[in-house]
């Protein structure tokens, strides 16, 4: 059963590169660049994490309790020992939800706007299905 | 290597990670504790998938990216963190900052007076730019004849006055950078005291150069008759400012050789005691006579070194040799004392924190 948000609420608005870093977590635990390709996959190569970004995002999430380092490697016969592997917190999961959820109602609110196309758009041929 | 001698593509990325490695040196040391190994390992595993995607453009364009990513990291991890700094590398760097100074006023000792326009019309408009919201920040500014006028409808007469004694942004910049460096050494020499009164006397001639900060800033330090300040301008000047130019000129001589005198009583500095004293008399008793000469303050003459250098010939040669004179034993003065504040080696191990963030 899913959590209240409230506490979560008060993180919000989140930066891209947390909610990047939250939602490739939220897959599974993952060492640094393996957060920096999911995020890239999930984003369709629009979000590029650097090193110094991502490591500064997770150093501010590690202090807020986002995230913590997992203890054990999924798969230590595959990977190499030095990697340090991270995953999301019950209140990182919370607050990804939280702003999961703020965009949601930011993006009905455009839709009720008519700024997208797709189901429940008023006029969905103004934003270019009129030609 | 492959066959033509040139470096494969694995020994790029070797080396791109090697010079990363490096340029970690910008991310404070405690976050380079704990992520830089991390850091290197993701840098890594960018560049083999970039350089396996598409080659040596590919590692290239990684290299782009993270010197971006390097660059707003580590100034913004380096804001939220402060900088600590024991104390006695502060002196030292305050003395490496003294001696910067002395070495930005050389080529303004020959530039200032170039004929207008020597750096391009760009660096002119710039120049004036700032020139006239600094002098709009001021009630009233002069001509070279030295007459008041407002500067609510005159700023562009004011710039046509000025400009064919100002060619460039350089000499504005630069100067300000010395003062800003000249007060960091005297941060130094102040921090570097161990008594109340060394102290004291310390931050009072700091006080004093960051009056003559707020003087060159406030007037305008493109503006060739606000760094000419004779004592008739500074007599005329408003109230505040007509007060801060002869008050900084005053601390700065006098903390100097109160400070110069406590260091060489209490030997508290070693082998650079006399450089204080003989600093602050200098600036002291010579400005004091340089005033009633037309020369304010002892930042002020770094300009006026190039006047006179202009003047050569057109005045007398006794005063131009004086100026002169006075001028440069004041740099060799200034540099001991940076020289000597630069070579510090003793003092304790005291931690500052000029948290930035």
């Amino acid at each position: 059963m899913l959590e209240p948000v409230s506490e979560a609420e008060n993180w919000l608005p989140l930066t891209p590169a947390v909610f990047a870093i939250l939602l490739a977590l939220a897959g599974g635990e993952r060492h640094g660049y393996g957060i920096i390709k999911e995020a890239e996959a999930l984003s369709r190569g629009q979000m590029r994490l650097g090193p110094g970004t991502l490591y500064r995002s997770i150093k501010q999430m590690l202090s807020a309790g986002l995230i913590e380092e997992a203890s054990e490697r999924p798969d230590p016969a595959l990977d190499d020992e030095r990697r340090r592997y991270y995953r999301l917190t019950h209140l990182g999961q919370r607050v990804a939800r939280a702003e999961a959820e703020r965009l949601e109602r930011l993006v009905s609110q455009a839709r009720a706007r008519n700024l997208l196309g797709g189901i429940g758009a008023g006029q969905p041929e103004a934003l270019g299905g009129a030609s | 290597m492959n066959q033509n001698g040139s470096p494969t593509l694995q020994q790029w990325i070797t080396r791109s990670v090697a010079l990363y490695q490096r340029l970690l040196i910008f991310y404070p040391p405690a976050f380079r504790r704990a992520y830089g190994a991390q850091l290197t390992q993701t840098f890594r595993d960018q560049c083999r998938q970039a350089a396996c995607e598409h080659g040596l453009p590919g590692l290239f364009s990684c290299w782009m990216s993270m010197l971006t990513d390097l660059a707003s990291n580590a100034l913004a991890e380096r804001l939220t963190e402060g900088y600590t700094m024991s104390r006695a590398a502060f002196t030292r760097l305050a003395g490496g900052l003294t001696l910067v100074s002395i070495v930005l006023l050389i080529p303004i000792l020959f530039i200032t007076h170039t004929p207008p326009f020597t750096y391009g019309g760009v660096v002119y408009v710039v120049s004036n730019s700032c020139d006239i919201s600094a002098t709009r920040f001021c009630l009233q500014t002069f001509t070279s004849e030295g007459v008041a006028y407002t500067t609510s409808g005159n700023v562009i007469g004011f710039m046509v006055v000025s400009a064919p004694y100002y060619g460039s942004v350089f000499p504005f910049v630069a100067k300000l950078f010395a003062a800003c460096c000249f007060a960091a050494g005297l941060l130094g020499v102040t921090l570097a005291q161990r008594s109340w009164p060394g102290r004291l006397s310390g931050g009072l001639a700091l006080l004093g150069q960051v009056g003559t900060i707020l003087f060159i800033f406030v007037l305008g330090g493109s503006s060739f008759n606000a760094l000419h300040v004779s004592r008739l301008y500074a007599l005329t000047l408003p109230q505040l400012w007509g007060v801060l130019l002869p008050v900084s000129s005053l601390a700065l001589g006098l903390g100097l050789i109160i400070c110069g005198l406590v260091t060489f009583k209490a030997g508290a500095l070693g082998g650079w005691k006399g450089a204080l004293l003989l600093l602050g008399l200098w600036l002291g008793i010579g400005n004091a006579g340089l005033w009633w000469l037309q020369w304010a303050h002892p930042l002020l003459y770094l300009e006026g070194t190039g006047f006179v250098w202009d003047a050569w010939g057109t005045s007398s040669f006794w005063i131009s040799l004086g100026f002169t004179l006075y001028a440069l034993i004041s740099y060799a003065l200034w540099g001991w004392l940076g020289f000597k504040l630069w070579a510090q080696k003793t003092p304790p191990e005291v931690q500052i924190q000029a948290a930035l963030g």
